[in-house]
């Protein structure tokens, strides 16, 4: 890398503004995005960013990388398929709570299986704001009863809980409102060899209101100090307990990835 | 006495009695000693034990069909016989081998004027010290002898398929060959069996082998997949086949997944595909969309089972073609194509491939259950003179690339619709595609102008494959006969069995069925008094395709010869079909629809 000319967090943006409404988290995740991306010198062309549908998968349209917006939930499919042809890129697929934890929940137990070298991130607002404001598996049984959403009476999905159950390496959460936060947890996420997911809270600003954001904040804090990500049952014990914990909840030391690449060259 | 030139066997028994094992080395000898042959397998729902057949025709010329009256019939066991009795009728003058021990032969397996042999098996077994699993290759011996052929070919055989077990083992299956063929040393059949005219080493293959090693060959190399009757042999086989060549094989935790992670690899720029029946096709067709949309080139075998739903797993029939043809929400540009027999899945998959490379687009390919677990002996397949797919890359300079440029790919209609793409990894092309309608430059875009042209340079796509595709079909028998016999797919072998004994018709046969080869249809079609259009399914869906297409519109007589799945056509059910058709005609004039048999 050439250091006397480093790479700028604007470099990774493209001219297309977005499409989400104005105080949307998602524009703080584009924003980590490049800069992470930036904070490793990745090169613009060995990235690809994957993701399925709705607000926040309109992300890689918005990157100055490569970009795949594809259909609802199966981002990591074809982020898995990707990252077997092209084992040279960086490859992070990403989606809202819906995308991951409805239609597409029956993926993440067998992409972490295969545990590719892959970032996944969620970034859960806890409502389908594409759809106008229903439901989602992560939303709270008291806004459902709230609000009127169906599903008052089924529980929510605990993303962090279900991850590590399936087996994942790397599992940390962050929120929109802190980019500094949020794009240490990417940068460790992708350099990460295998299969990191990051739980990203964030706010629907247009159908969960400002005041949910205020309630966030009050309730977000760092792990505590002195907390050991190596050890697997400290992370189920704060994925179960503590769903407002910031940070690196599990990080398994690095195994060389049993997951093979497509080695047949391809023309360029 | 009679000389057949193909001779028609089949083997039934229960699980356990060697008989899809025998019928294979009956095929694996004859395709050493020259002949061509094929071998259809029968069986019911279950895992092991249970009725199973085999139906093997050998013959000096290549074999057609499997299913013509039986010249040799072997029943290791009467209790399951009457399962088959749809699939096995014994011809007159057969020779029916049977265990003596099962007692009186049941009526389905008696042969007017033939031979009947009752075998006492065990007493054999036990008088030569040989283990009851030895069984079905004293009958492997006792066909070497009613064929006329020498010892030294089934040896060869039981060495090459007891290779790997110990000395013992395949001297003990040598022995039980001999004594079978000694058994029978004063028995000779009321009938010649046909000779190989040349001894030439030929291939063995099911369509779902030559699926995978035509996929290699072509340049797959990355396949997902889901496993599913009767498609699975294609993942088992190219699962052996990928490591070989630097590629690589998932099975994925269903169908979407599979063809995602197909899409994914595509993507990334290798040539990739998936393989699955019916029920996997449904689930996979939203990803189809998706990647005709985002022009991302991938290629399905779809072996066609009895459905709907589940259907029946193990039975053919031909009823996917309109989701293969129509499946999916909104408009989008896929190709289809339909091998006619296990050799023909060679050069299908090699078009398959060179289809979706080139023209960046989603490539189905009709197999069926008759055509994947089928074997049939072949000669070699020559794939040098195939056409070789290669993606339209983009290359530097990149001066304001655009993925779905409509100055390249639709010129006003000019273009191909095709697009040079940059694929991730390559230096100053990035961009973003979408499953969603998007500009030029693969932004999502709700504008309906934007909407409509996408998909006038999608559809593009179509035509230029056409004009490449356009001599994709077969055409048999004599330019002046009066009858038209048009089928797809696995229907072909019994419409050209059925053109030996009818010159009077004419059989044409498309290898692609979208875009579909119209021109050669119409020119076919011209001077033709009467049309039939021949499949396996119950609403007559090529018939219907046709139709749609304004190909049966030339004010000839044109009429649905059809059943549902299950049991392959036999000629004479075509004979039959084919005889109504013409006294429909007669009677009714012309445009008539009969609804088959």
């Amino acid at each position: 890398m050439n250091n006397l000319n480093p790479k700028k967090p604007i470099d990774y943006r493209n001219d297309i503004h977005p499409v989400w409404c104005a105080g949307c988290g998602d524009y703080g995740v584009l924003k980590s995005f490049t800069r992470a991306f930036a904070k490793l010198e990745l090169s613009n062309e060995r990235i690809a960013v994957i993701s399925g549908i709705g607000c926040s998968s309109r992300l890689p349209g918005y990157c100055e990388t490569y970009g795949f917006n594809s259909v609802h939930g199966r981002s990591l499919p074809i982020a898995t398929g990707l990252k077997t042809a092209r084992p040279d890129l960086t490859v992070v697929a990403c989606g809202g709570d819906g995308d991951a934890f409805a239609i597409g929940i029956g993926h993440i137990p067998h992409a972490i299986r295969r545990n590719p070298d892959l970032t996944y991130f969620v970034m859960d607002n806890s409502i389908y704001g594409l759809t106008k404001g229903q439901a989602s598996p992560t939303t709270s049984t008291e806004l459902k009863k709230m609000r009127g959403l169906p599903g008052a009476e089924e529980i929510p999905v605990n993303p962090a809980l279900f991850i590590l159950s399936c087996g994942a390496g790397f599992v940390a959460r962050t929120q929109a409102g802190d980019m500094g936060h949020m794009t240490e947890m990417l940068t460790q996420a992708i350099q990460y060899p295998g299969f990191a997911f990051i739980h990203c809270l964030s706010v629907c600003v247009t159908y969960q209101g400002r005041e949910f954001q205020t309630g966030l904040e009050q309730k977000i804090h760092a792990l505590p100090e002195g907390y050991n990500a190596s050890n697997i049952d400290s992370a189920f014990q704060i994925a179960r307990n503590d769903p407002w914990a910031l940070g690196v909840l599990y990080r398994r030391p690095p195994e060389e990835s049993q997951f093979s690449p497509v080695t047949e060259p391809v023309d360029e | 006495m009679e000389s057949k030139k193909v001779l028609h066997m089949s083997l039934v028994g229960s699980g356990g009695d060697g008989v899809m094992a025998t019928a294979n080395m009956i095929l694996k000898t004859a395709a050493k000693m020259g002949f061509y042959g094929m071998m259809a397998q029968s069986y019911g729902p279950q895992i092991r034990g249970g009725e199973s057949a085999a139906h093997v025709s050998i013959g000096a010329e290549p074999v057609r069909v499997t299913n013509p009256k039986k010249d040799l019939v072997i029943c290791f066991r009467f209790a399951d016989v009457t399962r088959f009795a749809k699939e096995l009728s014994v011809g007159p003058g057969a020779c029916v081998l049977h265990g003596k021990e099962e007692g009186e032969l049941p009526s389905i397996l008696k042969s007017e004027g033939g031979v009947t042999l009752p075998i006492p098996f065990q007493e054999i077994l036990e008088k030569e010290g040989l283990p009851e699993i030895a069984k079905n290759v004293l009958v492997f011996g006792m066909f070497l002898h009613l064929l006329g052929w020498e010892l030294k070919h089934g040896s060869a055989c039981i060495r090459e398929v007891f290779g790997h077990k110990s000395s013992a083992v395949i001297s003990s299956n040598l022995k039980a060959m001999e004594v079978g063929f000694s058994s029978l040393e004063s028995v000779t059949l009321p009938f010649q069996c046909p000779k190989p005219q040349k001894a030439v080493e030929r291939k063995l293959f099911s369509g779902n082998e030559a699926c995978a090693r035509g996929a290699v060959d072509a340049g797959c190399r990355f396949f997902a997949g889901y496993p599913i009757t009767p498609s699975s042999e294609i993942l088992e086989e190219i699962y052996d086949l990928l490591p070989k060549v630097g590629g690589k094989l998932i099975q994925g935790e269903d169908e979407i997944a599979s063809l995602g992670m197909v899409v994914g690899a595509s993507y990334g720029g290798v040539p990739a595909m998936t393989a699955t029946s019916g029920p996997g096709l449904s689930l996979m067709t939203e990803m189809l969309g998706l990647s005709s949309i985002a022009e991302i080139p991938v290629v399905i075998v779809d072996c066609q089972r009895a459905g709907p739903s589940t259907g029946i797993p193990s039975r053919t029939e031909q009823s996917d073609l309109w989701h293969a043809l129509y499946g999916g929400h909104g408009d989008f540009p896929r190709v289809v194509l339909a091998p006619t027999d296990v050799k023909d899945c060679f050069q299908t998959m090699h078009r398959a491939f060179y289809l979706s490379e080139t023209y960046q687009i989603p490539v189905l390919v009709l197999s069926d259950a008759l055509i994947a677990q089928r074997l049939e002996i072949m000669d070699p397949v020559d794939a040098s003179g195939f056409p070789h797919g290669k993606r339209l890359l983009a290359k530097p300079p990149f001066e304001n690339y655009q993925r779905f440029d409509l100055q390249i790919g639709y010129a006003g209609g000019s273009g191909t619709g095709v697009n040079p793409v940059a694929i991730p990894g390559t230096p100053e092309g990035m961009h973003s595609i979408a499953g969603i309608e998007h500009t030029e430059k693969g932004t999502p875009s709700s504008d309906g102008d934007q909407h409509q042209i996408m998909n006038q340079k999608r559809f593009l796509k179509l035509k230029t494959i056409a004009k490449e595709t356009a001599p994709w079909y077969s055409i048999q028998g004599s330019a002046k006969a009066d009858h038209a016999l048009i089928t797809w797919g696995s229907c072909a072998g019994v419409a050209e069995e059925y053109l030996l004994h009818h010159p009077e018709t004419a059989l044409f046969v498309p290898q692609i069925l979208e875009p579909f080869p119209v021109e050669g249809l119409q020119k076919f079609l011209k001077d033709k008094k009467s049309v039939t259009v021949l499949e396996m399914n119950h609403q007559g869906q090529f018939y219907h395709h046709l139709r749609a297409l304004g190909l049966l519109d030339e004010g000839k007589s044109a009429v649905s010869a059809r059943r549902s799945g299950g049991l392959p056509f036999k000629v004479e059910d075509l004979e039959q079909m084919m005889k109504k058709t013409m006294d429909y005609e007669k009677d009714n004039g012309p445009w008539t629809i009969y609804h088959g048999l």
